[in-house]
């Protein structure tokens, strides 16, 4: 959860005795579902805080406020070490999902050892000991972040101790 | 390969949730009615959370918030700490390098506290 600053406009019609439920609802509006590069994907506007004093723009006469709100925010920072589920699996990588972010993990950043089998599109070792699928549970490291075409796309790695398989979806069944 | 760690932003404006304490707070939403599982974002991280949370009762969930709070340890890597429940601390401090400032005897009592009701 994170304070934020915004400037946010108000039109003549939408002015209400409660300014504060009118700037709750109108940056939940504005706000949820977006992504920024800074602050990431916005899952929830908790509340509203300070309101400031308005200033007219003599444009459209909007009526222009600082307000300070607190929003609930999902952001993947580098370095971090995460869960997720593998929904892709190709000769080249695999896709794994965590939350609303997706996050790609090439060949050359799988465990040790672990090679693609074309003929079962499955990630494993040649001991069979390790075997990294479709509805698997995997945990990696994100190793790049990036923000393109107002979204992020993250890269990461799974060659590391204690990272890769956690459950496979064997185990679930 | 050591990955360089990203700076993660804190301060009194800033709080950073567990997958647990997220779980909770989306499905008492959920129960409120206030959740709006149109938005496909949100269905996203609740089914993530609900996959993810370990389990935990409320009444843990706070009580390792407040471990985590009285022991010093940094919110971004509290919350991390929590996330992946490490079952040693050298896995804890290969996860999570930002450990290695702390006592290795904190980082015992957390976990232990973190994994001692997990049911899965």
């Amino acid at each position: 959860m994170l304070e934020i600053d915004r400037l946010v406009r108000v039109a003549p019609h939408e002015l209400h005795p409660d300014l504060g439920e009118v700037m709750f609802h109108k940056l939940r509006k504005m706000m949820i579902g977006t992504c920024t590069v800074d602050k990431g994907y916005c899952l929830d506007v908790i509340s509203v805080g300070y309101i400031g004093d308005g200033t007219i723009l003599d444009t459209f006469g909007e009526i222009e406020f600082p307000v300070k709100y607190t929003a609930l925010l999902f952001k993947p920072f580098r370095g971090d070490v995460l869960d997720g589920t593998v929904t892709k699996v190709t000769p080249s990588n695999i896709i794994v999902t965590f939350g609303p972010q997706e996050i790609m993990i090439t060949h050359s950043c799988m465990p040790a050892g672990c090679e693609y089998d074309p003929s079962t599109n499955v990630y494993k070792t040649p001991e069979m000991d390790l075997m990294i699928r479709e509805e698997d549970e995997v945990r990696f490291r994100i190793i790049g972040v990036n923000f393109i075409c107002a979204q992020l796309t993250c890269a990461g790695t799974m060659d590391e101790p204690y990272l890769g398989l956690i459950n496979t979806k064997t185990d679930k069944a | 390969m050591d990955t360089p760690t990203e700076e993660h932003p804190t301060g009194q404006n800033t709080m950073y949730l567990s997958i647990a304490e997220m779980s909770l707070c989306l499905e008492m939403k959920e129960k409120d009615g206030i959740l709006d599982k149109n938005n496909e974002l949100i269905e996203k991280v609740l089914n993530y959370t609900k996959q993810f949370n370990n389990s935990y009762s409320e009444e843990h969930t706070q009580a390792i918030r407040t471990l985590l709070s009285r022991e010093g340890i940094r919110e971004p890597e509290a919350t991390l700490l929590w996330n992946l429940s490490p079952s040693t601390v050298e896995e804890a401090q290969s996860l999570i390098p930002g450990l290695k400032d702390y006592h290795d005897e904190t980082i015992i009592k957390v976990l232990k506290e973190i994994n001692g009701v997990s049911t899965t």
